[in-house]
């Protein structure tokens, strides 16, 4: 048992992210929260696919399977009063694909630009009050083709060898009723 | 339960403070006709909500109680933890003037977010927590509390569920509610029977209230699990045990159904039908 009490809830909110249960925990109540915190990792892996399905397919077949571990483990360290889930999934994602390379954070900042968050978006943001974000890759069509591989549950042989076109390309944010539109803008901005 | 009184009565459903006012539209207009059969809505409030103007007023002229449903209570932790929360639900409560308070016990928020429920664990710590909290609670809003069963989809905790809410009603002197499809999922994973459980069960006599909703039911070893889900269809087994329990009880007691999210053809079917079946 925990040597606070109070601190049992800890433990297990903590342990449903990580997918370890408490020492204090043992037979079949360890065993039925384990399962729990597989089916609540299922819901977040959905959550992921569902908001990033791009990116999240990218990371899966270029850098782990195993991936979104680390994004569910980062979960309680992000979440707060001011931090809702999908922000909170957010910051874990970016974390966990800030260094994997090729075009894949990218690919999720991309994706971000169309979901409403409760903190900045971790974009290369260019100065002023308009929304326009930089992006090193031809985005949109590398996005094109990831997708196509994601949707068609391509092999992930594919997403490997898969080179994506450079950029750099510039795409603008604007907010109508509840949505965010996204327009590239890069005849605009020019080639760099 | 000496210091609560029971006022709630007769048929409920659940809404939020937003449909509050529409479901007092289709009282008044007895459209739909089921609507007539209405006799309480449960309200879930959170504090951060905005409540829609005059609604105590226009529950009263559609003739319709109400009861708070909380929605981000941690009542397994001491409530002084939420003082902010609370301050900001006292004039939200004032402004609906239910007859009563209640919410489902667990850890619905933790640092501040919405994570998903973590159930209470089941020992006599946890039972006098929710029992100081009860009273607190009593006390701040001038109201019942009833304390609810949650779903449980892990058991931690020496004591099993019905034996712990007795202890939460003898330590907070609260009332309780009991929801069907949560029972069903606490059986279902600590392999009892449901019938015989509540059969053998002599703390109904603090129940106030009863809760049905349909479920999902998901197949995994070692047994399957019953998932909540108010969309789907209220079963004839649910509408069942809430018959027997209504029996164990001696009368009958306030039910709700718990359908956001189902459609309204079905909504009016479960409606009618637990108006037939509870209170006809």
């Amino acid at each position: 048992m925990s040597a606070d009490r109070a601190d049992r809830y800890d433990d297990l909110m903590v342990g449903l992210y990580h997918g370890t249960a408490p020492d204090w925990l043992t037979g079949q109540s360890r065993e039925l929260f384990l399962r729990e915190s597989q089916r609540r990792r299922c819901e977040l892996a959905l959550k992921l696919r569902r908001l990033w399905p791009a990116a999240t397919y990218l990371a899966r077949s270029i850098h782990s399977d195993d991936f979104a571990l680390d994004v569910f483990r980062a979960v309680p360290d992000h979440v707060s009063a001011s931090i809702d889930l999908t922000t909170a999934l957010y910051l874990g994602l970016d974390q966990a694909l800030r260094d994997a390379g090729g075009c894949v954070h990218e690919l999720f900042t991309y994706e971000s630009l169309a979901i409403d968050l409760a903190c900045p978006l971790r974009g290369d943001r260019l100065p002023g009050s308009a929304e326009v974000y930089r992006f090193t890759y031809d985005i949109q069509a590398a996005w094109g083709r990831i997708s196509m591989y994601s949707t068609g549950f391509a092999p992930a042989e594919f997403a490997r060898s898969y080179v994506p076109s450079p950029g750099p390309t510039f795409i603008a944010r604007t907010r109508h009723g509840d949505k965010w539109i996204l327009t590239d803008v890069t005849d605009e901005h020019g080639q760099g | 339960v000496a210091t609560t009184e029971h006022r709630l009565a007769g048929l409920g459903v659940n809404c939020t403070p937003n449909e509050t006012l529409l479901q007092c539209q289709r009282k008044v207009d007895g459209t739909p006709a089921a609507w007539r059969g209405i006799d309480y809505l449960s309200i879930g409030v959170s504090s951060t909500d905005t409540l829609p103007p005059e609604m105590a007023r226009k529950l009263r002229e559609a003739k319709l109680q109400a009861a708070v449903h909380f929605l981000e209570l941690n009542v397994v932790r001491p409530l002084e933890l939420q003082r902010e929360v609370i301050e900001r639900l006292v004039p939200l409560i004032a402004a609906i003037e239910p007859v009563s308070i209640e919410q489902d016990m667990g850890l619905w928020t933790w640092r501040g977010a919405q994570l998903g429920l973590v159930p209470p664990i089941l020992d006599d710590d946890t039972a006098r927590t929710i029992g100081a909290n009860a009273t607190f609670l009593q006390t701040t809003f001038g109201l019942p509390y009833y304390a609810e069963n949650p779903p449980i989809d892990f058991v931690i905790g020496d004591l099993d569920l019905l034996t712990f809410m007795d202890r939460v009603a003898e330590y907070g002197n609260c009332g309780l509610v009991l929801d069907i499809g949560h029972l069903v999922g606490y059986c279902a994973i600590t392999d009892r029977d449901p019938e015989e459980y509540l059969q053998s069960w002599r703390g109904i006599r603090n129940v106030r209230q009863l809760h049905i909703a349909g479920f999902t039911l998901k197949p995994d070893t070692p047994c399957p699990i019953w998932y909540d889900d108010h969309a789907e269809a209220i079963s004839d087994y649910s509408l069942e045990l809430a018959a027997l329990a209504h029996q164990c009880a001696g009368r009958v007691l306030p039910v709700t159904l718990e359908m956001e999210g189902a459609t309204i053809a079905r909504v009016v079917d479960h409606v009618t039908r637990a108006r037939r079946r509870f209170f006809e």
